[in-house]
């Protein structure tokens, strides 16, 4: 093989060989098939180092792990720099993701879902077939077997860059409804059908640190 | 100055023509994150890559990823232009990624050798590796770190051997041979797969 042309094969097929460079390999390809093979090797590699390496993914909670250092280090509370963001560029606000607005729209969004939910907190003479005040019944009038909420609710923080969309789907997920929140620092509680829902809710929570900031009994 | 993007006319232009790295870079030594979650969005999957491709854990690379970002933040205004942003940030993570190396025990930085490799099959799939594909990925597999590390930069990062270099923090030349041994050592561990190398008739 012609000198130096081993060393610009490669920056040939990653695509940054200069325009003389390219015309050399292609010369050289064409005189001496040695060249031509060593082509055809490094794009093989190239194909294989794509699937390969291809497959990194950040975590979805990248970004929002960053920001909270980033908030962190200039020694002000997450939502203060969040407001500092939307204050910055206010005519660009992602839906949930900087807006201040986002919990308020999160609890209303969230009660709607409570009232198309498969189940209901229904009270007193209210409650079909006789259900003792805070018992659970269906949407269809069965009544659950829960016992008292104590056992059956959780208290939640969200992420600040979580989307309504995906509190919605989480929690239709796991199977609870929205019964309170937020508080003053943000907590929500939810509701599950049983203490074992509760348990299972409570563990796929946990694993979904893309929305859920805190989940706790 | 007029900070176009304090005016709102940063974003009409961000939806025509995307910033070009130089010009996020100079908007987040300035403080601004829109500008920075611009470049995580556009660098994190890349840096990922190389990272993982070097720790070979999945959490930990996150963790590098985190702290070369961060970096990026904390030192964007320290960019001068004398490498492209990808290599500069490439570098830090590079820097990162070899801290974490030495906290390692000994025995993990035995990855660092840059010996020629024995074409031993691993912990691969022999039945998939007769797919020359699946071989050839094996084999790459199979390479020392820093051979892995620069065909990695070159192929997938698609950088030049200078820009490899600055990246890696050692001479060009070095590269070159890495890239060079590289070769050799798949067509090794290839023929020894009874595989012949991409292009050429199996041995």
């Amino acid at each position: 093989m012609s000198d130096g042309i081993d060393d610009l094969v490669p920056l040939y097929v990653n695509g940054t060989a200069t325009a003389p460079e390219r015309a050399r390999v292609e010369a050289a390809a064409r005189a001496d098939p040695e060249v031509a093979e060593a082509v055809r090797f490094w794009r093989g590699v190239e194909a294989a180092v794509a699937a390969e390496d291809g497959q990194a993914r950040p975590e979805p909670g990248g970004w929002g792990r960053l920001e909270r250092a980033l908030d962190a280090e200039t020694g002000t509370e997450a939502r203060a720099g969040v407001v500092r963001l939307a204050d910055r560029f206010p005519r660009r606000r992602p839906v949930l993701g900087v807006s201040p607005w986002w919990r308020p729209a999160a609890v209303a969004a969230c009660l709607l879902l409570a009232a198309q939910s498969a189940f209901l907190l229904r009270g007193g003479a209210g409650a079909p077939g006789g259900a003792p005040e805070g018992s659970l019944a269906t949407a269809s009038g069965e009544v659950g077997t829960a016992t008292g909420e104590a056992g059956r609710v959780l208290q939640v923080t969200f992420r600040p860059d979580a989307t309504e969309e995906s509190i919605r789907t989480l929690l239709l997920d796991v199977g609870a409804v929205l019964v309170d929140g937020p508080s003053a620092i943000g907590v929500y509680r939810i509701a599950f059908a049983t203490p074992e829902a509760r348990a299972a809710g409570l563990k796929a929570l946990l694993a979904r640190s893309d929305v859920i900031e805190s989940a706790a009994k | 100055m007029r900070d176009p993007a304090m005016h709102g006319e940063g974003e009409a232009a961000d939806a025509l023509v995307p910033p070009d790295d130089e010009a996020l870079i100079e908007r987040v030594a300035g403080g601004d994150r829109r500008a920075f979650r611009l470049l995580y969005e556009r660098h994190a999957r890349r840096v990922l890559a190389f990272v993982g491709r070097r720790l070979s854990d999945a959490s930990e690379a996150e963790d590098v990823l985190h702290e070369a970002m961060l970096e990026v933040w904390r030192g964007a205004g320290r960019y001068r232009g004398g490498s492209a942003v990808p290599t500069w940030i490439l570098g830090i993570a590079a820097h990162k990624t070899a801290d974490r190396l030495r906290t390692r025990k000994p025995e993990y930085r035995a990855e660092l050798d840059e010996g020629i490799p024995d074409g031993r099959l691993g912990g691969f799939d022999l039945v998939a590796a007769e797919d020359e594909a699946a071989a050839l990925r094996a084999c790459l597999g199979d390479l020392p770190a820093a051979m892995r590390e620069a065909v990695h930069l070159v192929f997938f990062q698609s950088l030049r051997y200078a820009e490899v270099a600055l990246v890696l923090a050692c001479a060009e030349g070095t590269v070159k041979a890495r890239i060079h041994h590289a070769k050799r050592a798949l067509k090794t561990c290839l023929g020894r797969r009874g595989i012949g190398a991409p292009g050429e008739a199996a041995s």
